[in-house]
């Protein structure tokens, strides 16, 4: 069985259900939609069809391990994975975004009838999570002006202010 | 007749001006297109400029939520790496110190050498025990190789001298000097010890209050046994909220921990 999701670009995609089923978003339309085609304004073509990639890919993965959010977690991503989110910055940006849109998280929980608190934690296996951890590891060791340079981001501290957040972190200059 | 005539002229004038701006124009084109063709290595650039003023999707467009979770990523494994975040920008900044949750971990990372430079000290716990604001706590100590001064300096010499007398000859050397009980009057050796111990004991509190937030607690020993030190005070105060405990180098825990005793001291919820 499948269904047809229209993008924000007026873009027709046949999904088959088990794997738009890997949407939170979706399952909770589908139930309503009927036999129309699901409309999601706020995700692009190019971008919904990585992120079907990915549910296609992981369609049949079992319930992560347990992630109590403490030093468990962990920065690693699957070779497929990695795979997979090797794309350019804005790519990146838009799959993290339109994952959190199609709240992908709680999606476990609804389908797999686990613990909520489970469900939040099992965010590792989903695209957006796989996102963060690929942004996290871009940032990892740089110094400020690299982030800065690295994702265009403007300095928008006043010198004055730059310099007290300096001398209130000082516990982490080299000794 | 005469009307026509006049007619003519007034089409031959008619053509003949346009004939000139026509002319005017090619002139102008030709002048315009050596003009551009100098334009031309900044044009493509205006071009690059042009593509880039659409808005290309960004982390600045990631809400709060999403960049607080990418931060906690980010510091995973050296916590203190949450300053280079902190000096970005405004808005990395505002995110940081609104979120207590990135300031629950505590990376005492101290080098294998004693002396080689490190960033812990006390003023970074206490700024992560504030900022975390009651929260429960995750927390890794990594002692240096020898955190007692005299341990520190025969280790030195032996090291130093196993390359001119040989292994078993250096660890002759090594309990000599230990039976000698050879003193370290290095100061700097003494006040980075200090520096360590004041980091380590203010993870404890003046009465152990801060070991009621500790959520779990990994701890590198280090080889000489003053990492009992810190572990002694949780057996004196065991964490209550303690729920995971690793203990590495545990062979140089000394009396601390016994091969038969499993759980090392009762903590409450503790697996090991």
């Amino acid at each position: 069985m499948s269904i047809t999701i229209v993008t924000s670009d007026n873009e027709q995609f046949c999904v088959e259900k088990l794997v738009a089923q890997r949407i939170a978003l979706i399952e909770d339309m589908v139930e309503n939609a009927g036999d129309r085609p699901i409309p999601l304004p706020n995700v692009t073509a190019s971008v919904l069809r990585k992120i079907l990639e990915y549910c296609e890919h992981h369609k049949n993965d079992p319930l992560p391990p347990y992630d109590d959010g403490s030093r468990s977690r962990t920065t690693h991503i699957s070779e497929w994975d990695q795979k997979f989110i090797t794309v350019d910055q804005e790519m990146l940006f838009e799959i993290i975004l339109a994952a959190n849109y199609l709240e992908m998280k709680p999606l476990l929980y609804v389908r797999l009838n686990v613990p909520r608190v489970q469900c939040l934690t099992a965010c590792n296996a989903v695209a957006g999570d796989i996102g963060c951890k690929t942004v996290a590891n871009m940032i990892k060791g740089k110094s400020p002006e690299e982030i800065r340079k690295l994702f265009n981001i403007v300095n928008n501290f006043t010198p004055e202010e730059e310099a007290q957040i300096r001398k209130e972190a000082e516990w982490a200059e080299d000794r | 007749m005469e009307n026509t005539r006049l007619l003519l002229e007034q089409c031959q004038q008619r053509a003949d001006d346009l004939e000139r701006q026509l002319l005017d124009t090619k002139s102008r084109c030709v002048s315009l297109a050596r003009e551009l063709q100098e334009y031309s290595p900044q044009s493509w650039q205006l071009s690059d400029q042009y593509k880039v003023s659409r808005h290309k999707t960004s982390l600045e467009d990631l809400p709060d939520k999403l960049i607080c979770e990418i931060f906690e990523y980010a510091t995973l494994l050296c916590h203190p790496f949450i300053r280079s975040l902190l000096l970005v920008c405004r808005r990395f900044h505002r995110i940081i110190m609104s979120a207590s949750s990135l300031w629950t971990r505590i990376d005492l990372l101290f080098p294998k050498d004693l002396m080689d430079c490190f960033s812990p000290t006390k003023e970074y716990v206490v700024t992560c025990l504030e900022r975390s604001r009651g929260r429960l706590l995750d927390i890794t100590i990594r002692f240096p190789q020898y955190i007692i001064a005299e341990n520190y300096t025969i280790n030195q010499v032996a090291v130093e001298m196993t390359p001119v007398i040989g292994q078993d000859a250096s660890m002759d050397l090594r309990r000599t000097l230990f039976d000698l009980s050879w003193g370290c009057t290095s100061s700097l050796v003494h006040k980075r010890i200090a520096l360590i111990q004041t980091a380590t004991k203010a993870l404890i509190g003046s009465k152990g209050e801060h070991i009621l937030r500790w959520a779990s607690l990994s701890v590198t020993l280090s080889e000489d046994d003053w990492g009992n030190f810190f572990l002694g005070y949780s057996e004196e105060d065991p964490a209550p909220e303690l729920q995971r405990l690793e203990i590495s180098n545990l062979r140089f825990s000394g009396e601390w921990y016994q091969s038969d005793d499993c759980p090392p001291h009762p903590m409450p919820n503790c697996s090991h």
